[in-house]
């Protein structure tokens, strides 16, 4: 997900020379600043006032209501329709699956980034399992564990594993080895060198991975919700969806990505400063 | 955990005179062979389950291939129609954005937010908007990949080195010139990263929108089995969604993309790669 934050004008991820100096410069807005801030606004002025305009051209207006009808139904989903204890569901689901996928993904990655057999073991079902589409282990989930939470927990965590495994196993590979080298030197045992030079190592890029797998977690427990299940966003997507609801199905989508976004904001950018506090550069 | 070490592997080697690499192999077998042995496992605790045996059985015998295939073409046609849509309107979002400070105060919330979006939505509202048919599959794959190709690009376009750019502004290169010698050669390896990821995500797009509102194609004909319902027909439409994904993945996408990046010295390549995964 290139990541989803507010920086005005990068975009992280891309190559940029080691940063050394750590302390923050308070700076006024630049004029660059006001222009992107106001290109920003406009965007969405021109985006909502198309969107306006092409709901008063197509007939019946039921099948393309205007950003009005969808705000308003967005409250009643909220007020009314028990959209956030449906969150609530969804996300408590999500999130098992979620950790479940972390650890499990975790340990396969150390163990395919740092032995020779471990990888030649796990590479053909890391790639099996990374690109089986997303709809068959909604439907496999369904078919196998019925309408319940037990479903979206396991596609979540089919889906997550590989996903959070290659990326461990791509930094458990780039891991120091002169710091394992000397650790052997001094008599640390294996246990102590995974633990505290792997593990520590490879945390940047679980976190990126975890970032990324968090996004796609709650694409597949909704999916999976929506081919079956009791409660949850996905129910209520496929109950608007069957009542031909397109303001609702809409409305949906607008709660959909202010809720990642929340996420990402609230949740992963102040964890990332934490876990990373140790490092100057603070990626 | 069970700890491979140098003298246990040094052990299995001797005792069975080969090579680490055919050790390797042998190895990447047993994964296999592990992995039908569990399927099989869970077979006998949910009889509901069919084994690996009854797929293939019913492969072998229900499975109409011509019919497959017809699916598999029409899926295909759809699909990379799709991609190529998607690349060209990503291409050029990504160079507005790279380029120029309003366009990317414009367009890059919006970017942000169809890249949070699941591609159900779109397939649920193409569904309502255009009933079954091709029109609902094409707008979910171009929705859900195009996000995904202009960030890449634009990450493409803002690693240009500076040096250039000032050499450009210096001999008063314009910018028709600019786009076509400078940013294009440089933003390919990018715009294939992009590509990469937009194949997987556009895969399961397009499979879950003919599901919904498919009049044909292997997302249709998975629908169809599943309603019957037949657990194993599902189960080997799953094996072709699978195996043609992994097929393209491995002999095009992946050649292209190291074909791509092999200017790149080592750390550069890291780099990229990180790029790249974090777009996922």
């Amino acid at each position: 997900m290139a990541t989803l934050d507010a920086n005005t004008a990068t975009v992280r991820g891309a190559a940029k020379p080691p940063r050394i100096a750590s302390r923050p410069v308070v700076r006024m807005p630049s004029r660059k600043t006001w222009i992107f801030w106001g290109s920003v606004a406009a965007g969405w002025a021109i985006l909502l006032g198309l969107w306006y305009w092409a709901s008063t051209q197509v007939e019946p207006s039921l099948l393309l209501p205007g950003p009005d009808a969808v705000a308003k139904r967005i409250v009643e989903l909220i007020r009314d329709e028990g959209a956030i204890y449906n969150f609530g569901v969804t996300l408590k689901r999500m999130m098992i699956g979620f950790l479940i996928a972390l650890v499990l993904g975790g340990t396969l990655g150390i163990l395919a980034g740092r032995y020779r057999y471990w990888n030649a073991f796990l590479s053909s079902p890391l790639l099996l399992c990374g690109n089986t589409p997303a709809l068959a282990y909604a439907v496999l989930a369904l078919l196998i564990f019925g309408v319940g939470g037990i479903g979206p927990i396991v596609a979540v965590v089919m889906m997550i594993v590989p996903y959070v495994a290659v990326e461990v196993a791509a930094g458990a590979r780039e891991v120091d080895g002169r710091l394992i080298q000397m650790s052997r030197a001094y008599g640390r045992n294996r246990r102590q060198v995974i633990w505290n030079v792997v593990v520590p190592s490879v945390m940047p890029f679980a976190f990126t991975g975890a970032r990324a797998a968090f996004a796609v977690s709650w694409k597949v427990a909704t999916l999976t919700e929506l081919f079956g299940g009791s409660a949850g966003v996905g129910v209520m997507v496929r109950e608007a969806y069957e009542g031909f609801d397109v303001a609702g199905v809409m409305g949906w989508l607008v709660l959909f990505v202010l809720f990642l976004m929340a996420f990402e904001r609230l949740v992963f950018q102040p964890l990332q400063k934490h876990l990373f506090r140790w490092r100057g550069d603070a990626a | 955990m069970n700890e491979k070490s140098p003298t246990f592997e040094r052990r299995i080697l001797r005792a069975l005179h080969i090579s680490p690499r055919v050790l390797e192999r042998l190895v990447e077998v047993s994964a296999w062979i592990t992995g039908l042995v569990l399927w099989t496992l869970v077979t006998l605790i949910d009889p509901d389950i069919p084994s690996p045996f009854d797929v293939a059985n019913f492969m072998a015998t229900r499975v109409d291939l011509s019919e497959v295939w017809d699916a598999v073409v029409i899926t295909s046609v759809r699909f990379w129609s799709s991609i190529a849509v998607a690349m060209v309107l990503g291409t050029i979002l990504g160079l507005i954005m790279g380029l120029s400070l309003v366009g990317r105060g414009m367009i890059r919330y919006p970017t942000v937010a169809a890249l949070a979006l699941p591609s159900f939505i779109w397939s649920l509202l193409g569904a309502m908007w255009f009933g079954t048919g091709w029109r609902a599959p094409v707008m979910t794959c171009i929705l859900a990949v195009l996000p995904f190709i202009a960030f890449n690009v634009t990450e493409g376009v803002q690693a240009i080195s500076s040096d250039l750019k000032r050499m450009s502004d210096t001999y008063g290169v314009g910018l028709a010139k600019r786009v076509r010698h400078l940013y294009i050669p440089a933003i390919f390896g990018s715009l294939l990263a992009g590509f990469r990821v937009g194949v997987i995500v556009g895969w399961t797009a397009i499979l879950i929108a003919e599901w919904f509102a498919g009049d044909a194609g292997l997302g249709f004909l998975a629908h169809y089995w599943y309603t019957v319902p037949s657990f194993e027909g599902f189960l080997s439409l799953c094996v072709v969604f699978v195996v043609y994904i992994v097929l393209i993945d491995t002999l095009i996408v992946e050649r292209l993309y190291r074909r791509s990046q092999r200017w790149r010295t080592d750390s550069e390549m890291v780099q990229a790669e990180r790029a790249r995964t974090m777009a996922t």
